[in-house]
């Protein structure tokens, strides 16, 4: 007899083994069938379902608090972000681009960055500060510029070779009376202008390039940004980093008067690094400037 | 004294004087001690030194027309007077322009200032010489 078999054709004679292997299956599946229940079974199920439920809510609740988190540091960013914005807003604007000035150097601010850390523009203001008390200038007001600011000093009094008068003449708005009675000098302030020169530095600290305008300003206008800056510069400001895409960039203003003639801005009597080697500033700020 | 010496004296003194004056501040102008506007120093000036030098002049022109008639003397007192006050506004219309560098008030103020003395003195002498021409002895 021949049995057709899922195999393929099996004789009859091996139906003994074949029996013996269907048997044992058999026997298996039905001990399989006595040791658990139809209960038991659907327990593990619901189990197995518990768990992987579990899995999902934690998984969720896991996202959901990362993006929670998320969205808190982007608030607080956010809100950081305005409060400067609104800082920066406190501090009065100073006329951009700059007005002409008499000569501009760009510091190599290698000086003036914190080696091997990262530095703020507070760190850079107060150096900057401490360089100008270092050499008498002890008022300033700031400016806000394109992210950025502007540090201004006050109208000083210098010689014709950029050193500044002993006080109270270096701080007064007007050339005072001659006090050398030596004939070259009598002779030169009877018969000439005799003119006082006058200098305001500004020091502009910005990510951003920039020229000049072509407007001239007057010495009262530039007297007046002492009284229209801010004391100091706003924290909000200040935590801002001074990184390596900022410059520090100082514009010289210096004005000549004479007694019967008005102060006018001249352009370059000085370069900007003389002038700044004449304040006593230069060594402090920069060991090496370009120009 | 003699009439004639006497207006030479004065004449010599106020020329002089008011030449000196002049070509200072004619220098000083062209050296630009007053600027690129010296209206304010020639204005404080020319009413210094004008009017009495304007009087001079007329006196004098008078004189060569021969209107005076013959006058010899003139009265010492009012003559030294004259001169003597002359002398001293000169001199302190001098004083102002140099001292004006030196001066804590700056040249223009003391210009400006100096009206407050030199009006009432520039009054005086104008008529200390007033005296001097009008009241002259016949010969």
């Amino acid at each position: 007899m021949t049995l057709t078999s899922f195999w393929g054709p099996m004789t009859i004679g091996n139906q003994s083994s074949i029996s013996k292997i269907l048997a044992g299956g058999l026997l298996g599946l039905a001990l399989a069938a006595c040791s658990s229940t139809p209960d038991d079974s659907m327990e593990a199920d619901e189990a197995a379902d518990e768990q992987a439920a579990a899995d999902d809510e934690a998984r969720a609740e896991a996202e959901r608090r990362a993006a929670a988190e998320a969205a808190a540091r982007a608030e607080a960013e956010r809100m950081a972000a305005e409060r400067a914005e609104a800082a920066a807003a406190e501090l009065p604007s100073f006329p951009w681009p700059p007005p002409k000035a008499s000569t501009v150097m760009n510091l190599n601010d290698s000086a003036l960055r914190m080696s091997g850390h990262s530095t703020t523009l507070g760190q850079l203001d107060e150096q900057l500060g401490q360089a100008l008390s270092g050499a008498g200038y002890v008022e300033r007001s700031y400016f806000s510029v394109p992210d950025g600011f502007a540090l201004v000093t006050r109208l000083e009094q210098i010689g014709p070779d950029g050193t500044p008068l002993d006080p109270p003449d270096r701080w007064s708005a007007d050339a005072g009376p001659v006090r050398q009675f030596d004939l070259r000098t009598v002779l030169r302030a009877l018969f000439t202008a005799n003119p006082g020169y006058f200098r305001i530095l500004v020091f502009v600290v910005s990510p951003h390039p920039f020229n000049q305008s072509k407007e001239m300003v007057r010495r009262e206008e530039a007297m007046e940004w002492l009284q229209e800056g801010m004391n100091r510069l706003p924290s909000a400001v200040a935590r801002g980093r001074y990184t390596s895409i900022f410059r520090t960039t100082v514009l010289v203003y210096e004005f000549e008067k004479s007694e019967f003639s008005d102060p006018l801005l001249i352009s370059g009597r000085l370069t900007a690094r003389t002038h700044l080697q004449r304040s006593g500033l230069l060594p402090s700020i920069e060991s090496n400037a370009e120009e | 004294m003699p009439w004639m010496q006497c207006k030479k004296r004065l004449a010599l003194l106020w020329f002089t004087g008011a030449g000196f004056i002049f070509l200072l501040f004619l220098v000083q102008t062209i050296g630009g001690r007053y600027g690129d506007d010296p209206e304010l120093a020639w204005g404080w000036l020319l009413p210094t030194l004008m009017p009495t030098l304007s009087l001079m002049v007329a006196v004098f022109v008078l004189d060569a027309l021969g209107k005076e008639g013959s006058v010899k003397n003139v009265d010492r007192f009012i003559y030294r007077l004259a001169f003597g006050l002359s002398a001293a506004y000169i001199s302190v219309v001098l004083i102002t322009i140099l001292a004006g560098p030196f001066s804590e008030m700056g040249s223009s103020t003391l210009m400006t200032k100096s009206n407050l003395w030199l009006a009432p003195f520039q009054g005086l002498v104008s008529a200390s010489l007033g005296a001097f021409f009008i009241r002259r002895e016949p010969a």
